[in-house]
């Protein structure tokens, strides 16, 4: 087995909180445990392989930055190891790493000298830094002056452009409008067909089931779900709406459970009539919907919806021309 | 009842399909299901939830 560009194995950490200040001090001195510990992560696994894109999800403090501040260096882990060879760049806390005072300019140079570059390496680099940053004169002026779209478009482009063999983002994506969050993507596309390697963190469930090899879904500190992103997108999906109320899929609308009209399935066939839950872009597409009716003078209408886990509804269809003519007793197939 | 879409416009992701069965008006929903999901499978990925069919022209 090649070995990995990114690999962590049973990462813990545990902060200690103290009520008070001075109760630091005291547990020195007396030698008796004056602080709590809270587990951010325990025993955390996982590893990628070059040119791979791995999502982290999970709930606010369920540990995804604590993972990935240790991944970034920027923390030690309390027990356990992790290897990242080569350069790493990290987009953690959005422009926390930057001197407030100074210049994008000034800031975008010494960040990346931090990720090890040489100084003709960031000569050379700063002006693709300064043109995908699109600062304008801004990139001149003291990074205390920048809305929190500029200082994420300063890191990502200083991240991104020096060209690391691993980059982490932590919601890197959350901030700026919808142009600039398309040419982040192109730029983590390019990063990855050239063989970069991205652990990528988001609330965005879209974006790590579509762009990610894989995902880590975190709780409470612990690996709840890893492979496929898909796979674990889903079962972290299903665990959410659990939790909003015990369904599987919330809905506003009362199941009518055989009230006047049921429906009995809902099934999906390719263009020669077999039944598939895979399909390309372009594809024909065809839903089958049973139902049954208990009044066969009654008119019906069948409502068809296409959305994403998150609810965003992609199209609709309803049966109006049609469904007065079909609707009868017993199972209407047409 | 069948519904077909001869060209299926949308990008890589997870879908659900949500069926419906109400009254000629759509005020009254009688039942629902929610359980079928499909995912489109593309070697390309493009922002965006939808594939869509572009033509260019230059004018003027």
């Amino acid at each position: 087995m090649s070995s990995p560009a990114l690999a962590f194995q049973n990462i813990s950490k545990v902060y200690r909180v103290y009520p008070r200040p001075a109760d630091r001090l005291i547990e020195v001195v007396t030698g008796r445990r004056r602080h709590e510990p809270v587990h951010a992560l325990r025993n955390v696994s996982g590893r990628l392989e070059r040119g791979e894109v791995m999502g982290l999800i999970g709930e606010n403090g369920s540990g995804k930055s604590t993972l990935l501040k240790i991944l970034a260096g920027t923390t030690p882990p309390t027990t356990g190891e992790f290897t990242v060879p080569g350069r790493v760049a990290s987009i953690l806390e959005l422009g926390a790493s930057f001197h407030p005072e100074v210049t994008g300019r000034q800031n975008a140079l010494l960040q990346a000298a931090l990720t090890g570059l040489s100084r003709a390496e960031v000569d050379a680099a700063l002006p693709e830094v300064e043109a995908f940053a699109e600062l304008g004169d801004f990139f001149e002026r003291p990074v205390k002056t920048y809305s929190s779209g500029m200082s994420m478009r300063l890191a990502f482009a200083v991240a991104t452009a020096v060209l690391p063999d691993v980059v982490i983002l932590d919601e890197a994506l959350a901030v700026g409008d919808a142009r600039f969050q398309k040419k982040c993507i192109d730029r983590i596309f390019d990063l990855k067909s050239s063989g970069r390697t991205i652990f990528f963190c988001s609330h965005a469930l879209y974006y790590i089931s579509t762009f990610c090899d894989h995902a880590v879904w975190l709780r409470d500190g612990l690996v709840a779900a890893e492979g496929d992103a898909q796979r674990v997108v889903l079962e972290y999906e299903r665990f959410l709406a659990a939790k909003d109320g015990g369904k599987e899929i919330p809905s506003a609308i009362p199941d009518g459970a055989g009230t006047h009209a049921r429906i009995l399935s809902v099934r999906l066939f390719d263009r020669d009539g077999l039944e598939r839950h895979e399909f390309a872009p372009g594809d024909a597409w065809v839903a089958e919907i049973d139902f049954a009716v208990d009044d066969a003078a009654r008119p019906v209408q069948l409502h068809l919806a296409v959305s994403t886990p998150d609810n965003i509804v992609c199209f609709t269809a309803d049966s109006r021309p049609t469904a007065r003519a079909r609707s009868r007793a017993g199972t209407v197939s047409a | 009842m069948r519904i077909t879409v001869p060209s299926l416009p949308l990008g890589k992701g997870e879908f659900i399909v949500f069926a419906y069965v109400g009254d000629e008006t759509s005020l009254a929903l009688y039942d629902q299901k929610s359980d079928v999901r499909f995912r489109v499978e593309s070697p390309v990925w493009r922002n965006g939830l939808m594939r869509v069919d572009i033509r260019w022209d230059v004018v003027g």
